[in-house]
């Protein structure tokens, strides 16, 4: 394995130095300063394994065995994006295939006014924007090697800027397709959006690929909440079973601002979520939800950091998980109130649901507070299914596994019926009553 | 329509039940009374098939099946309900979901057609009105924030919609102001019938002047130490189980 992670890590640099050689004389120096940066953190951290704190519970062994090519992202064939669109929901749509914006399939003109969008590259190229100010500066790469590996190796991605006191009248839906070309490709998402002073905007992120091949996404988000803005994130895989997706989204929340993140994983075969919030100015609230689901060969990962920088700041976590078959879940949650973070509200939840003996949960709710006047709860339970609500449906005529399915259902409904966008909301419920046959259609459940 | 003789079952290796033979016909009432941990409740639950029990002797046979060897939802299917002494939530899953697959289970069970929402909805709309159950509980996610007289009653609800053979009810009353107590007996002497047996059971003498047995019996430290008739629960009113103390097993 130490040999597998050598060779591996052997290769990407070198592959990172050939690019870098070409990259240099197109990108501006502050870019090519952090990709330097980046590879040397990279040189430090090297791919993670088991005995890194950070990655205890996360074995990338399969990750590491792949060849790391970085996904071409040459001018598509035109595609059919219907089938990852959300039926009936009216939206702004952005389309992204392996990181590059695809402009005849988003309604840039339609957003033009509230939101600005834009490549990355094409930022990068023009002078006199807010890009060199923000990008880069939210992400924290201690411990985490595959963002060094994104600043490394990244083509291009999104910036996305919501106009200061733009107040959003629809949703906006990110849609990222992984097209894979080669077995093994990796494709690296990146972003920045920058929601403005005072406005407001509902952003549904969704991930996509277009076969049943294996798919490695590499994604790094940084966004950032000026004062009193009020963002809602809902991210979602629709990754094939195959599939890996790494992602890192780095929050940085500014005074009085909201920032709620709807997180749903419910596929894919490795999928590991770093998210980040600092608080870093007062009064900043922000809300994280989040469902994962793992069966049979899957590895399911969340680990949260969230920061409170500064006095009267809240969060509130509310992660369930539900393991079937020899699934494996994690759930590492970290938050941390800094000397100067008076009156913080911290709340952390993590419950999760274990349907069979070979399932497995790993959850670690932790709380750093050097401040010694807030309020701070953590908590964490790992169950089977109540037998005492099993006999009561049985014992109304539901047959064992009706009986389980609606237990299970019930389980997740608070986090589903928290998503306040209706066609989201469809979905993600048929999503997760495809892996729950019941009586009959869904529709009449609460 | 339930013969139950000489039987015997354990809790976690102890014995509750020590040889109880009970004989209920079609369109009886019957009641069980006795003092805590007499194992009135155990008795409940081995009928409707609650695991944690372990039958360890004797027989129960119900309309010609060994009812022990029948899982819990084929019971009910067969007639067998058990309104419970303590209805359990459950979230995300809407009560009026549950109430409709529940009959529909049922008539499926049965050869007979599902009913649609709209049939459905009339039948329900009638049994509640005769409970005096507010509109908003049958939207609600399955007894979640209901009151303890809203989760009776709803129990009594599922009761009057599945039409059971043989109703057995563990401890209803407990808990009950006497205006829930009265709407709930209400509905239940509205399912009386000559096919229709009743197992009720109870610690107060007070539910049995709303709905009045045919027979009473006293369970004690795991027998029936005592039947007779109605009269029987208005003397231990009065008296109490002090003469357990002397009394055999009969």
């Amino acid at each position: 394995m130490i040999k597998l992670h050598l060779d591996a890590e052997k290769n990407l640099l070198q592959q990172f130095s050939e690019q870098q050689s070409k990259r240099a004389e197109q990108e501006p120096l502050w870019l090519t300063d952090i990709r330097e940066q980046a590879q040397q953190n990279f040189q430090q951290l090297g791919l993670p394994h088991r005995k890194v704190e950070n990655w205890k519970y996360t074995n990338v062994s399969k990750l590491v065995g792949k060849g790391f090519q970085v996904a071409a992202i040459n001018a598509m064939d035109s595609i059919d994006i219907t089938p990852y669109m959300i039926s009936d929901l009216d939206c702004y749509r952005i389309v992204l295939i392996n990181g590059q914006l695809i402009a005849e399939h988003s309604d840039l003109d339609l957003l033009k006014d509230n939101v600005t969008v834009n490549d990355l590259a094409t930022a990068f190229a023009t002078s006199g924007n807010s890009i060199e100010e923000y990008f880069d500066k939210v992400v924290d790469y201690t411990s985490q090697p595959f963002a060094s590996l994104n600043s490394m190796f990244f083509n291009n991605g999104l910036l996305l800027e919501v106009a200061k006191n733009a107040i959003l009248d629809k949703p906006i839906h990110i849609i990222n397709i992984s097209q894979n070309t080669d077995a093994d490709l990796v494709s690296y998402l990146r972003n920045l959006w920058l929601i403005g002073k005072n406005s407001q905007v509902d952003i549904i992120e969704s991930h996509h690929a277009t076969d049943d091949s294996c798919h490695f996404v590499n994604a790094l988000s940084e966004i950032v909440l000026q004062d009193n803005a009020r963002c809602t994130h809902y991210k979602t895989h629709f990754i094939n079973q195959a599939s890996y997706h790494v992602a890192g989204i780095h929050i940085a929340q500014q005074r009085d601002s909201y920032y709620e993140q709807q997180s749903f994983a419910l596929s894919g075969e490795l999928v590991r979520n770093d998210i980040q919030v600092r608080l870093q100015d007062l009064g900043a609230e922000c809300k994280l939800n989040g469902l994962y689901r793992a069966e049979d060969n899957q590895h399911i990962d969340y680990h949260i950091i969230v920061d409170h920088q500064k006095p009267h700041g809240t969060s509130i976590e509310n992660f369930k998980g539900i393991m079937d078959g020899s699934g494996h879940g994690v759930f590492n949650g970290k938050v941390i109130v800094r000397p100067d973070a008076q009156k913080s509200d911290a709340q952390q939840m993590n419950k999760n649901l274990l349907l069979t003996k070979r399932a497995e949960v790993d959850t670690k709710p932790e709380l750093e507070i050097y401040a010694d006047d807030v309020k701070c709860s953590h908590g964490s339970t790992v169950g089977q299914l109540d037998e005492d609500a099993l006999f009561y449906l049985q014992s109304r005529g539901f047959n064992a596994e009706t009986a389980k399915n609606l237990l299970v259902y019930g389980f997740a409904s608070d986090l589903i019926n928290e998503v306040s966008i209706q066609p989201l909301q469809q979905l993600l419920k048929q999503e997760i009553l495809s892996h729950l046959p019941l009586v009959s259609h869904f529709e009449e459940l609460v | 329509m339930l013969e139950i003789k000489d039987l015997k079952a354990t809790v976690d290796g102890k014995e509750i039940l020590k040889g109880i033979n009970l004989n209920i016909k079609p369109g009886e009432v019957h009641a069980i009374m006795g003092p805590n941990g007499s194992g009135k409740s155990t008795l409940a639950n081995i009928l409707a098939g609650r695991n944690g029990y372990e039958v360890t002797g004797g027989s129960i046979n119900y309309n010609g099946h060994a009812l022990v060897d029948m899982e819990p939802e084929i019971r009910a299917r067969e007639g067998i309900f058990l309104a419970m002494q303590y209805p359990i939530e459950i979230p995300g899953v809407s009560n009026i979901y549950f109430l409709k697959n529940a009959v529909n289970e049922v008539r499926k069970h049965h050869g007979e057609s599902e009913l649609d929402a709209m049939d459905f909805m009339k039948i329900l709309k009638e049994k509640m009105k005769l409970l005096e159950m507010k509109n908003e509980l049958i939207y609600r996610a399955i007894n979640e924030g209901f009151s303890g007289g809203e989760k009776k009653r709803n129990e009594i609800l599922q009761m009057l919609l599945l039409q059971p053979k043989l109703a057995i009810m563990d401890e209803t009353d407990s808990g009950l102001d006497i205006d829930a107590l009265q709407t709930i007996s209400k509905g239940v002497n509205s399912l009386r019938s000559a096919e229709r047996s009743f197992l009720m059971i109870t610690h107060y003498q007070r539910l049995l002047n709303y709905i009045q047995p045919d027979f009473v019996h006293v369970l004690a430290r795991g027998t029936i130490v005592k039947s007779g008739g109605k009269e029987l629960a208005a003397q231990l009113e009065q008296e109490g189980y002090a003469f357990l103390d002397n009394a055999e097993a009969i």
